[in-house]
């Protein structure tokens, strides 16, 4: 009928430039949202890139001591200044930066998988096993995430290794609830019951349809808690619970620096601002995730149509 | 409660026997305790045969949805058999039963919802054929292109995403993977209430084609009567669970006899001005009772008209009504079946095929 | 009724009059023209349908009215909404907030949404009572026990003190009905009413709708897709299509007569209860996406009617020539925008029964969209 190939050829015009059908990877309209979501993601790549070659760039041994050069104010040769070992304080912020990546990175990496196979396990489960699974989730949560995982890593012994253990165990019961909230609701829309009346197994079904469905919320919250896992770390650091000198953490280096606030204002301080600009950087992007994601799943305008 | 006698001599092809579908109503949070039941399909006997239509109609509770799924195993009953070709289907998944279940499929209310967002159309009518290991990938996909172009779309249509595709298209997608295993019954529950007006006829028209050509049955799940009416050989009325009338559809509409068919008809607006000001209406009170808590003896009695008018016998709510018979394969489960007035079934129900008995416009050229 | 741009006739003054309404919804990624100036008059008592499906505008076109368009996304870009001797387009948010629920209410779709959860029954009428007239609270309870009975609720004085979740539908429905008729506006907006209910509940409502209305004299504009609902309740439809009026006209015109393909499309496609499987004959394609801008008619692309003039140029809303129409005793006239309209005998069958006519395909340069403004 030709109108209706007439129809067809309009939307398959529209379908492949006009901007509603862009696929959700598409970065570009992403950074046109919002300047926001810029200065996030900015942030966040030179966070990566820092991390990965921190090591090769930063001009100066981290470790090395120059006590000639105790607790020098920033200059041309120190940007961040010198503490009292005479160590270079950007330096040691820039190798702190693959430090702080990479415990962020595992810390999640073992919370996320863990809590969000239990929460696909437990949501499509139900009955006693969800039961189970939401009680102890529930104990865990109802800790201050701090104070148990300052607990965990005292009781193990203060090493950056036990850090991570101890805040991979106190992330995981967050992920396992916020994904069988979402199973749950999963499971009762319509593409899974198609699944089912095709005699899919349970397998199946939470391989192949949640597992994915799932995907885009839980980026939304990985980001977010990307931060967090790094400010948790450095706190634990300062606490002296974490890193271990001379691991140049940025935890520690601030809480090297906290008897020198009034005569080297520059040993904390630094530091200080290099941390809270990443985790604001990840809480941006986790933020311009999370905007650009919902309405997208929703459409344009809410149903506000006709 | 009896089941209403079936017209044909030969084994129906999908049989439910004495369904009751019951859920639990728990309370606690800790220790959850049953504290009732909702009686959501109770006590439910139908036939369908080769390919033919049953229109199933009902508003909400009536337990219709309830059996769409029981039947294509979503559900498991409480008690009574569902049989397929004369074979029981059991609710589990256990191997032996596969033959069976596969031949009956569902096509959903939502288009929208009844695919995977995320997943490529083509995928989502193939995957009846992935999980039950049907032919190649190389098969697989060519049965995918033969699928869209019988639902009337095009192949390259398969790797298209849903958002991409308006809601007739979504609701084609539906139909195709339902047909993909060939089944023998397909299942439409509210399959076009969801579409646009003006799309809705494009689906029908489908759904009749698919049928003529492939000799398919469908149990089709409505509260739209017209469309029901429309599309269904025979038509069975659900209240509260159970089936209170079951006939051909021209008898259905012509000559109802339970009091609740009857007003449920003469709620229906017809896209006809003079006909709306000439009908009579039969507004029931309140609304329709709890299923967790179905009122006892015949469960309609608490807002039946025609029990009103018989000066409120005590029978209707000591007795639960049998199906009388009211004609060839026309049953009706009501104790005055046969005392509805003549008078109130045809001003309330449309007549068929009436002239344009208002007034004519003719233009003058 | 009175005519569209003609002076009101001897029945009443229009309690409503559109003129030229366009609204335009902007989300900073693409733009959709949801209203595309429409027109009309409403007189004191009527009763308007406005029909169409998704994307035709007609709940935007009432949205507007009650200027509750979302914010910012939506604007209405031009003309006038007067309701009474008032444009409401000109006046502030508080003299909106004045009109509302006194002048002209709505009763949405949704009961579920309409109502707050966490109040109850009785709070909310009285709280719509009190915003607008000077009332004790007892009074105003004891009036709202009177509209509740006005609505059918039974034992209406226990129930002000329940919650929305302890009715049914239809129920909360009624109590919305008896919010939107509490300071007996002169104009009920009605949308999509009973979508959400049951049909034996959706004949309750709509009856209650018709005896309330017609008993008050509330002038009452209709929005829905279903014209079972609109042969009902309503004296004058409104046809709209992509955000235009493609044809209006009293109601048993519309439906014995239809001069858009559009309207005679959609009455051909419905099934009917009375109809012993008479063969539906659909429209092809399907209603447009939000954000496309036709270059013409927006209805081309499905109409078996199109004629080439159809692709490049929209028709304006005019008077359908020479339809006579001897049962409704007031003069109404039959507006139709369309260039190449039905024929009577062409009614019947849904197509065009000239020989040899084949509908104009679409110009060459293909439906290329004309970009988002």
């Amino acid at each position: 009928m030709i109108n209706q190939d007439a129809v067809e050829q309009g939307r398959l015009t529209r379908g492949t430039a006009g901007q509603l059908r862009r696929a959700p990877w598409a970065v570009q309209p992403f950074l046109a949202e919002s300047w926001l979501n810029v200065l996030g993601v900015a942030i966040v790549v030179l966070v990566l890139l820092l991390a990965v070659f921190g090591p090769f760039i930063a001009p100066q041994n981290p470790n090395q001591l120059n006590l000639f050069a105790i607790l020098q104010p920033p200059s041309v040769h120190h940007w961040f200044g010198t503490d009292n070992l005479g160590r270079d304080i950007f330096s040691r912020v820039i190798v702190g930066t693959r430090i702080s990546v990479e415990v962020a990175v595992i810390i999640l990496s073992l919370s996320v998988t863990f809590g969000t196979a239990l929460g696909i396990v437990s949501g499509m489960a139900g009955g006693l096993i969800d039961e189970i699974v939401m009680r102890i989730t529930d104990l865990f949560l109802a800790f201050p995430g701090f104070v148990l995982a300052a607990a965990i890593a005292a009781t193990l012994g203060p090493s950056l290794q036990h850090t991570v253990l101890a805040l991979a165990v106190v992330f995981w019961p967050w992920y396992t609830r916020l994904i069988r909230g979402q199973v749950l609701s999963l499971r009762e829309r319509e593409f899974v019951l198609a699944a089912r009346v095709a005699r899919a197994g349970r397998v199946w079904i939470a391989t192949r349809h949640l597992a994915r469905n799932v995907l885009a919320i839980l980026i939304v919250q990985v980001s977010l808690d990307v931060g967090y896992a790094i400010l948790a770390t450095s706190s634990l650091s300062f606490l002296g619970l974490g890193a271990q000198p001379p691991t140049p953490e940025w935890g520690a280096i601030i809480a090297d620096g906290r008897n020198y606030i009034q005569t080297a204002w520059w040993w904390i301080t630094f530091p200080g601002l290099v941390l809270a600009l990443t985790v604001l950087g990840f809480n941006l992007l986790g933020d311009g995730l999370r905007d650009w994601i919902d309405p997208r799943l929703r459409g344009s305008f809410g149903g506000m149509q006709g | 409660m009896t089941a209403p006698p079936s017209p044909a001599s030969e084994p129906a092809l999908l049989e439910v026997r004495d369904l009751r579908v019951h859920f639990p109503i728990t309370r606690g949070a800790v220790f959850r305790r049953t504290v009732g039941q909702v009686h959501a399909v109770d006590g439910l006997s139908l036939k369908l045969a080769t390919a033919e239509t049953v229109g199933l109609v009902g508003e909400s509770g009536s337990g219709k949805t309830t059996l769409g799924r029981a039947i294509v195993g979503l559900l498991p009953p409480t008690s009574g058999t569902i049989l397929f070709r004369g074979l029981p289907l059991s609710a589990k998944r256990a191997a032996p039963d596969r033959a069976g279940r596969t031949q009956l499929q569902m096509v959903f209310q939502d288009p929208t919802a009844s695919l995977d967002p995320r997943w490529r159309v083509g995928a989502s009518i193939a995957e009846p054929l992935r999980v039950n290991h049907v032919g190649t990938r190389a098969e697989r996909r060519a049965r995918v292109s033969e699928l869209l172009e019988v639902v009337g779309l095009s192949p390259g249509h398969a790797r298209r995403y849903p958002h991409e595709l308006s809601g007739g298209q979504r609701q084609r997608v539906g139909l195709a993977r339902a047909l993909a295993l060939n089944p023998a019954v397909i299942v439409a529950d509210e399959a076009v209430s969801a579409l646009d007006v003006s799309i809705r006829a494009q689906v029908i028209n489908l759904l009749q084609q698919l049928q003529n050509e492939r000799k398919l049955s469908y149990l089709f799940i409505a509260h739209d009567l017209a469309v029901v009416r429309h599309l269904s050989d025979r038509v069975a009325v659900m209240y509260l669970g159970q089936i209170v009338e079951q006939a051909a559809a021209a008898d259905l509409y012509s000559d109802a006899r339970h009091p609740y068919t009857v007003s449920l008809l003469s709620a229906v607006p017809v896209p006809d001005p003079t006909v709306e000001a000439g009908r009579q209406r039969i507004v029931l009170p309140g609304d329709p009772p709890n299923p967790a808590s179905p009122p006892p003896g015949c469960r309609f009695h608490t807002r039946c008209w025609l029990r009103k008018k018989l000066g409120n016998p005590e029978r209707c709510a000591a007795e639960e009504p049998a199906h009388q018979h009211v004609s060839a394969g026309h049953t009706a489960a009501c104790h005055y079946a046969h005392q509805v007035p003549e008078n109130v079934r045809l001003s309330t129900v449309v007549p068929t095929a009436e002239p344009a008995s208002g007034p004519t416009a003719e233009p003058a050229s | 009724m009175s005519v569209d741009g003609r002076a009101p006739t001897a029945t009443g003054d229009p309690v409503l009059r559109v003129r030229d309404l366009i609204v335009r919804f902007d989300s900073g990624r693409n733009v959709v023209r949801a209203v595309n100036g429409v027109s009309f008059d409403l007189e004191a008592g009527g009763a308007l349908g406005l029909v169409g499906e998704s994307g035709s505008g007609k709940s935007v076109t009432s949205l507007a009215i009650l200027r509750l368009l979302p914010r910012p996304t939506a604007k209405i870009v031009a003309g006038e909404i007067w309701l009474g001797d008032r444009d409401l387009i000109q006046l502030s948010d508080r003299e909106m907030r004045r009109l509302r629920g006194k002048e002209m209410s709505l009763v949405p779709q949704d009961p579920l949404s309409g109502l707050n959860p966490v109040l109850t029954i009785g709070e909310q009428v009285v709280e719509t009572l009190r915003a607008h007239e000077d009332m004790r609270r007892r009074e105003a309870r004891d009036r709202a026990t009177e509209l509740l009975s006005t609505v059918g609720i039974p034992r209406p004085r226990d129930q002000l003190d329940r919650y929305p979740h302890q009715f049914s539908g239809g129920m909360r429905q009624r109590v919305l009905i008896a919010i939107a008729l509490a300071l007996r506006p002169t104009l009920l907006i009605a949308d999509e009413p009973t979508t959400a209910l049951d049909v034996t509940v959706q004949a309750q409502v709509l009856e209650l709708l018709h005896e309330l209305t017609a008993q008050r004299g509330t002038a009452i504009l209709l929005i829905s897709h279903d014209l079972g609902i609109m042969a009902r309740m309503t004296r004058r439809i409104m046809v709209m299509y992509a955000g235009y009026v493609v044809e209006s006209a009293p109601t048993a015109e519309i439906f014995a007569r239809p001069g858009h393909p559009y309207t005679a499309g959609l009455l051909r496609s419905i099934p009917r209860v009375g109809d012993a499987g008479r063969p539906l004959t659909p429209i092809a394609g399907s209603p447009p996406e939000p954000d496309w801008v036709p270059r013409g008619c927006p209805f081309a692309p499905r109409c078996a009617w199109a004629l080439d003039v159809c692709w490049h140029e929209m028709p304006p809303l005019e008077p359908m020539e020479a339809v006579t129409f001897s049962r409704d005793p007031r003069p109404g006239r039959h507006l139709l925008a369309c260039h190449n309209p039905v024929a009577a005998d062409e009614v019947e069958g849904g197509k065009p029964l000239r020989p040899g006519f084949h509908a104009a395909p679409p110009p060459e340069d293909g439906l290329v969209p004309q970009g988002t403004t």
